[in-house]
């Protein structure tokens, strides 16, 4: 029998020989895009990292919320709005009777849930394998204005804000977050739409002398 | 740039929508051959006040629209069954 | 020319011939009333007089003639479509355009560049096999090409469309022209007022008499006009017509918009159509490139254009021909399309005796005009469709006996 191997939903949009493969959770990600210093500068400027190995688990339903807390998951309480768990995965509300879960770096909340015992009436799974980033650095809002057409300044995003819009004409979720003592921006996309989001964020970045750095800069979990 | 306000996402360009189509009532199940051909492929097509449905792509959200479809201005939008909330 | 110019500068009265009479006063009672004076409505009066002797004919035009959707479209004349009945049909009216110069004695500017258009994908270069087998079996020359043809009639473009979609190959079709769209119109309204038709601008019509399931005349802005036949002839204005005399149809309005760039010299000798990049681009006769994508999105009445559409389609443009980057677009405009769910025109008679129908002429109407013009004229003159017709009658949906023309209707128009 052959072991299957996941692989970033991104793979398509790296490039061949220069970074450095690995595996995290199972899946091959690219490790490191370019040496430490550089990839420390471009988080300062514009950093983009591929977090898609993160666990991801999915519910909805008129009784999702109920079920979510009976499990012991902090459930925001408004719509598009995310909460954290006290392990630091995260609990984004989807509209309003809608979760995505995602693990925390080294986490398996998700896998926890999805053996926990069958789901009542009114919660339905929800399979989630989107490709998601981690954003970050002083240029983020430039790269914010040339993709989307909304404000997406912090001030507008509010402090537990989901907000569920279009980049470059692709949907995405996205929010904000204060990681080990910095701000960050969390996205999700369709896996499909992957390695186009990523190549022109990715662009984007390098005109502001930032550009792909490897997870590690964003999780210590995985320096 | 055009813009439409989802009830549940708020103001967003009108690129981040798929347009639905007027809101309607099937006949009921045992109507006529000719009740039912009327149903399935005429429409309102003069222009006027009209609720519509519309879909916020980004979020999945079905909604309906009250809109001119002459001059183009929303009058209002809320999700179904919600029509009189605030 | 300078002469005739002094003339014209010297003299009190305008000294030229005009093309039609300006007819102020409708009479009190026509044999027919035509409700639009764009090219359907005006060829519909030429052939009525010409073919059937029937001259005792009123256009009524709201505003002025050719300021419908005839004045606004990118003038593309085409037979390669994809159902027997609709190729026969776009056919037919091919050959009238191709002696109508002659018989209206006005120069149409009427050009066979030649007709590709672009498959992107395999399962495009199918429906293009499958467009080329029907164009074939009807006697219409059409057939699939490779890409190194398309360079060879185009080397400008781009055959990697910027490397975001390869062009695999194309349908070709030979007889694809274009034309000058006000001339038709003017030409045609020449034609039918010199046999005695009365055409009205500024005229418009209010409502409809029925009575007893029949048509008894019209109320226009000039007063009430007598008449038991009654053509609707108005496409983006079509449900509003339809609705003075309670008839729903499948029609729903969209906008459809298109552009021009600045002149350039001539470069571009043939029509080019992408679906997949959802645009298409000839060069007419004065250098502008004239551009053109699908429907807008949604219902509305109304011919606004917008931002969104010039980026869009100028994005997609530049895949084709990065060089023209540096090209200005200079005028945009929209009209008001009457699409039909099969992508297939509403004609003939309608449950209400006397009102006659030639409407859904969404995005494709143009190249239609001298056929739908013939054989309206034939419905109204004998009551009765001819076959040519047939298939695109208002009782189809009914029978649920649709066409299926939008794989060959929707970007290329
Ligand atoms: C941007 C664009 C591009 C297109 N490109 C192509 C193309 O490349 N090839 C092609 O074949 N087709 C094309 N078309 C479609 C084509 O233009 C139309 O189908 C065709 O011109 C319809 O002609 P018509 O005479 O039926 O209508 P119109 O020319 O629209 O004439 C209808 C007339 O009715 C008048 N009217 C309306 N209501 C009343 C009333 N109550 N009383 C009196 N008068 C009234 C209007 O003022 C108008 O002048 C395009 C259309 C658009 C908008």
């Amino acid at each position: 029998m052959q072991t299957e191997k996941l692989i970033t939903p991104i793979a398509h949009a790296f490039p061949v020989g220069s970074v450095a493969w690995g595996v995290i959770n199972g899946m091959q990600v690219v490790t490191r895009f370019v040496g430490s210093d550089e990839e420390e500068a471009r988080k300062e400027f514009l950093g983009i990292a591929d977090a898609s190995f993160l666990g991801k688990f999915g519910v909805k339903g008129r009784n999702a919320a109920q079920w979510l807390q009976d499990q012991g998951i902090v459930v925001p309480e408004q719509p598009n709005s995310w909460a954290g768990n006290a392990d630091g995965s995260l609990v984004l509300r989807l509209g309003g009777s809608e979760f995505l879960i995602e693990n925390a770096p080294g986490g398996n909340l998700c896998e926890k849930l999805l053996k926990a015992d069958a789901k009542p009436a009114g919660v339905y799974l929800v399979p989630h394998v989107e490709a998601s980033f981690v954003l970050s650095g002083n240029a983020v809002q430039e790269l914010f204005a040339e993709v989307c057409s909304i404000d997406l300044t912090r001030a507008a995003l509010g402090v537990q804000e989901v907000v569920m819009t279009q980049f470059a004409g692709v949907s995405v979720v996205l929010m904000h977050q204060d990681l080990e003592g910095e701000a960050r921006y969390r996205v999700w996309c369709d896996s499909s739409y992957g390695p186009y989001l990523w190549e022109v964020m990715a662009g984007i970045a390098n005109e502001h002398s930032g550009g792909p750095i490897g997870i590690g800069n964003y999780f210590s979990a995985y320096k | 740039m055009k813009l439409l306000t989802c009830p549940v996402n708020g103001t967003r360009p009108l690129s981040e929508f798929v347009f639905g189509g007027e809101c309607r009532v099937p006949p009921a199940a045992d109507c006529s051959d000719k009740v039912w051909a009327d149903y399935v492929h005429n429409r309102h097509g003069a222009p006027g006040i009209k609720q519509e449905w519309w879909y916020h792509a980004p979020s999945g959200t079905w909604f309906i629209a009250e809109r001119n479809t002459l001059t183009d201005q929303v009058i209002r939008t809320f999700l179904k069954g919600q029509e009189g909330k605030q | 020319m300078p002469l005739r110019l002094l003339k014209y500068a010297l003299s009190k009265d305008y000294p030229g011939t005009r093309f039609f009479k300006a007819h102020e006063t409708p009479k009190k009672s026509y044999d027919v009333v035509i409700i639009g004076g764009g090219g359907h409505g005006l060829a519909a009066a030429y052939y009525l007089a010409k073919e059937h002797g029937i001259t005792n004919v009123a256009v009524l035009e709201k505003g002025y003639i050719g300021g419908g959707n005839t004045g606004r479209n990118t003038t593309i004349v085409r037979s390669n479509y994809l159902t027997p009945e609709g190729v026969k049909f776009y056919d037919a009216s091919v050959k009238i355009y191709e002696g109508l110069s002659e018989e209206l004695d006005l120069n149409l500017f009427y050009s066979t560049r030649g007709h590709f258009t672009l498959a992107h994908t395999e399962s495009a270069m199918r429906t293009m096999r499958w467009r080329a087998e029907v164009n074939k079996h009807v006697g219409v020359e059409s057939y699939v090409v490779g890409p190194e043809e398309i360079s060879k009639a185009c080397p400008q473009l781009d055959m990697s469309c910027s490397g975001q979609a390869p062009i695999l190959g194309a349908l070709y079709h030979a007889p694809g022209s274009v034309a000058r769209h006000d001339g038709v119109a003017w030409g045609y309204a020449r034609g039918a007022d010199r046999l005695g038709v009365e055409i009205f601008q500024n005229t418009e019509v209010l409502g409809i008499d029925v009575q007893g399931g029949k048509v008894a005349g019209v109320k226009t802005s000039k007063g009430y006009i007598a008449t038991t036949k009654v053509l609707s002839a108005v496409a983006g204005f079509t449900p509003r017509i339809c609705e003075m005399v309670g008839l729903d149809t499948p029609i729903v309005i969209h906008p459809l918009q298109a552009c021009v760039t600045e002149p350039m010299k001539p470069w571009l000798d043939t029509i080019l159509v992408s679906g997949s990049l959802h645009v298409y681009v000839s060069q007419s006769s004065r250098g502008e490139l004239v551009m053109g994508s699908s429907l807008d999105p949604y219902e509305v009445h109304s011919t606004r254009s917008t931002l969104d559409f010039v980026e869009g389609l100028t994005s997609h443009m530049l895949d084709m021909f990065p060089f023209l980057s540096n090209i200005k677009v200079v005028r945009q405009w929209a009209g008001m399309a009457d699409m039909t769910p099969d992508f297939a025109p509403i004609m003939g008679k309608t449950p209400i005796e006397g009102f006659y129908l030639d409407a859904g002429w969404g995005t494709w109407g143009f190249k239609a005009t001298p056929i739908s013009g013939k054989t309206m004229a034939e419905t109204i003159a004998r009551d009765h469709a001819p076959d040519l017709i047939h298939s695109f009658r208002l009782s189809r949906f009914e029978d649920y006996e649709l066409t299926g023309e939008k794989g060959a209707a929707s970007v290329g128009h």
